[in-house]
């Protein structure tokens, strides 16, 4: 175990600083230096002023909530509608074999294409919007679901039962704790899928929400404030990528010894 | 893990679905200018694809993909190829790299228009660059998931330089790099059309949106139907293509949906 005085000055620290650091002043030099038209690239100082002064106020902090709050309510969507089919996939063969060429022939095609689909019957509302983010996340969701039970080891299974658990016992204690680190894949999977489509959706057709706020100030030409909305938006998608990556490992210790055990990764 | 086999099983529900949807416009229940029946598309998509108009758009749009894929492969494979094999470049690039494949790239079409115009170009550069930064980050994973035990291997065999890289390195990580190149495909075709929604007067996705803003419903399913194809092809079509090119790669079904 490295110490923290050891690990801050490792090349782990300091390569990726020093490069970031660098281009950022190059940037700001740049600028100064007339070389950067300062109306097309703003200096980072002053894309920074603008930052703190639109943070102050409330109007960025509604588009960054807007955005998230979307982000939530179609995973969740996805989430719980995506995991219970497809664990029933994975359980009754029946049920497997009427929604799985299904799920394949729709899984595909590319979800913004859904949107124009959607919104000629639901209208230009929250809930077409809503229901184009969900939809890629959902087949995902359900065909990694449907994946996950039917590729759990039988050993596991006859264990479980050979200890008396049965129905509804078996599947909290066995198949879904089993289950579990696959179904995370297709979680991890699909919020990142969500969250460009949510964004496409909100720059194509919304006024609220991080998508629509960086279109509009496009279109108005306050270039500082499009490059803030490209900073939060940035912001966002690390945080969906790679941070329920480290909710996975938190909540299952036990995700790794399976997946080595089934020879994945 | 087993290939499940596609029987003709895959075929029975999508039939089903399809006869329930002919059979509830048949008794009025859903109005066919509404959500028309197969039985209408199928003759409307091939009036539009022999009139020429729908096959442009179709031509349009995969000409920007196609495009946009010549153009990242080469710089991606040589700089993915590099970070794997250099753990400083890799150190230095990462800061970029990292908040580049996070962000949607739908996101930069404003920068990109602001610097290079509102044109054709625009469009070209952001798909682009989605192809470029999935492909590099792909091979990039391919090659540090090399196995070092394959590597040593190779040493001991006494293969260096060009010849590890050729017969070791290059093999082990190709099915990696070439699932890059799917999925790289495939998120660009979701800039493209998402483009194309409003930014765009050609192509499927402008196509498909005048569609359902003049509400015809016949033309909204056509052009929905023929984004399925290419979306399909590059899903289905590539991976077959992926198995026979690279019959040693371990395959899971469900990881073609990654």
């Amino acid at each position: 175990m490295l110490s923290r005085a050891t690990w801050l000055f490792s090349r782990e620290v300091t390569i990726p600083l020093a490069t970031s650091l660098v281009a950022v002043g190059v940037w700001e030099a740049l600028v100064h230096a007339g070389f950067l038209h300062a109306a097309f690239f703003p200096a980072p100082t002053s894309i920074a002023r603008t930052l703190l002064g639109l943070a102050s106020g409330t109007e960025m902090w509604g588009h960054a909530a807007t955005t998230l709050g979307r982000l939530i309510a179609s995973f969740l969507m996805a989430l719980i509608a995506g995991t219970a089919l497809g664990l029933a996939m994975g359980w009754w063969r029946v049920v497997r074999m009427a929604a799985d060429p299904l799920a394949r022939l729709l899984f595909p095609i590319p979800s913004i294409a859904f949107f124009p689909v959607v919104i000629f019957y639901l209208g230009l509302s929250e809930w077409g919007l809503l229901l184009t983010a969900a939809v890629t996340p959902f087949l995902l969701i359900t065909v990694q679901a449907a994946a996950a039970v039917e590729s759990l080891e039988r050993t596991l299974l006859e264990a479980g039962r050979n200890y008396g658990a049965t129905g509804w016992r078996l599947f909290m204690r066995v198949i879904l704790p089993a289950a579990l680190p696959r179904l995370f894949v297709g979680y991890r999977l699909a919020v990142g899928v969500g969250f460009i489509v949510t964004v496409a959706v909100e720059m194509v057709a919304a006024r609220r929400g991080l998508g629509g706020f960086l279109w509009h100030s496009w279109q108005i030409l306050r270039i500082e404030e499009m490059y803030v909305g490209l900073l939060l938006i940035a912001v966002l998608g690390v945080l969906v990528t790679y941070g329920l990556e480290a909710v996975a490992d938190r909540l299952m210790p036990w995700k790794l010894d399976l997946l080595r055990l089934k020879g994945q990764q | 893990m087993e290939q499940r086999g596609v029987g003709w099983g895959a075929f029975i529900s999508p039939v089903v679905a399809a006869l329930v949807w002919e059979l509830l416009v048949m008794a009025g229940i859903l109005h066919p200018s509404y959500l028309p029946p197969p039985s209408q598309l199928g003759p409307h998509l091939v009036e539009l694809l022999a009139a020429g108009e729908l096959g442009l758009h179709l031509w349009v749009t995969l000409y920007r993909l196609g495009l946009s894929f010549v153009l990242a492969v080469v710089p991606a494979l040589v700089l993915g190829l590099s970070l794997g094999m250099s753990r400083n470049m890799r150190l230095a690039l990462e800061p970029i790299l990292t908040s580049l494949y996070a962000i949607p790239k739908i996101a930069l079409l404003p920068l990109i228009m602001l610097i290079v115009g509102v044109n054709e170009r625009a469009l070209i550069f952001t798909s682009t660059l989605t192809s470029f930064v999935q492909m590099t980050v792909s091979t990039t994973g391919g090659v540090l998931a090399v196995d070092r035990i394959v590597l040593e291997a190779g040493k001991n065999y006494g293969a260096t330089g060009w010849r590890l890289f050729r017969y070791v390195l290059l093999p082990s990580a190709l099915p990696d790099i070439f699932t890059g190149m799917r999925i790289g495909l495939g998120l660009t075709l979701v800039l493209v059309i998402a483009v194309e929604l409003t930014a765009a007067q050609e192509g499927l996705g402008a196509f498909l949106w005048t569609a359902g803003q003049t509400l015809s419903a016949k033309n909204l399913f056509s052009a929905f139907v023929v984004i399925g194809v290419i979306g399909w092809a590059l899903t289905y079509g590539l991976e077959r293509i992926g198995n026979w090119l690279m019959p040693w790669r371990e395959r899971s079904s469900a990881e073609m949906f990654l």
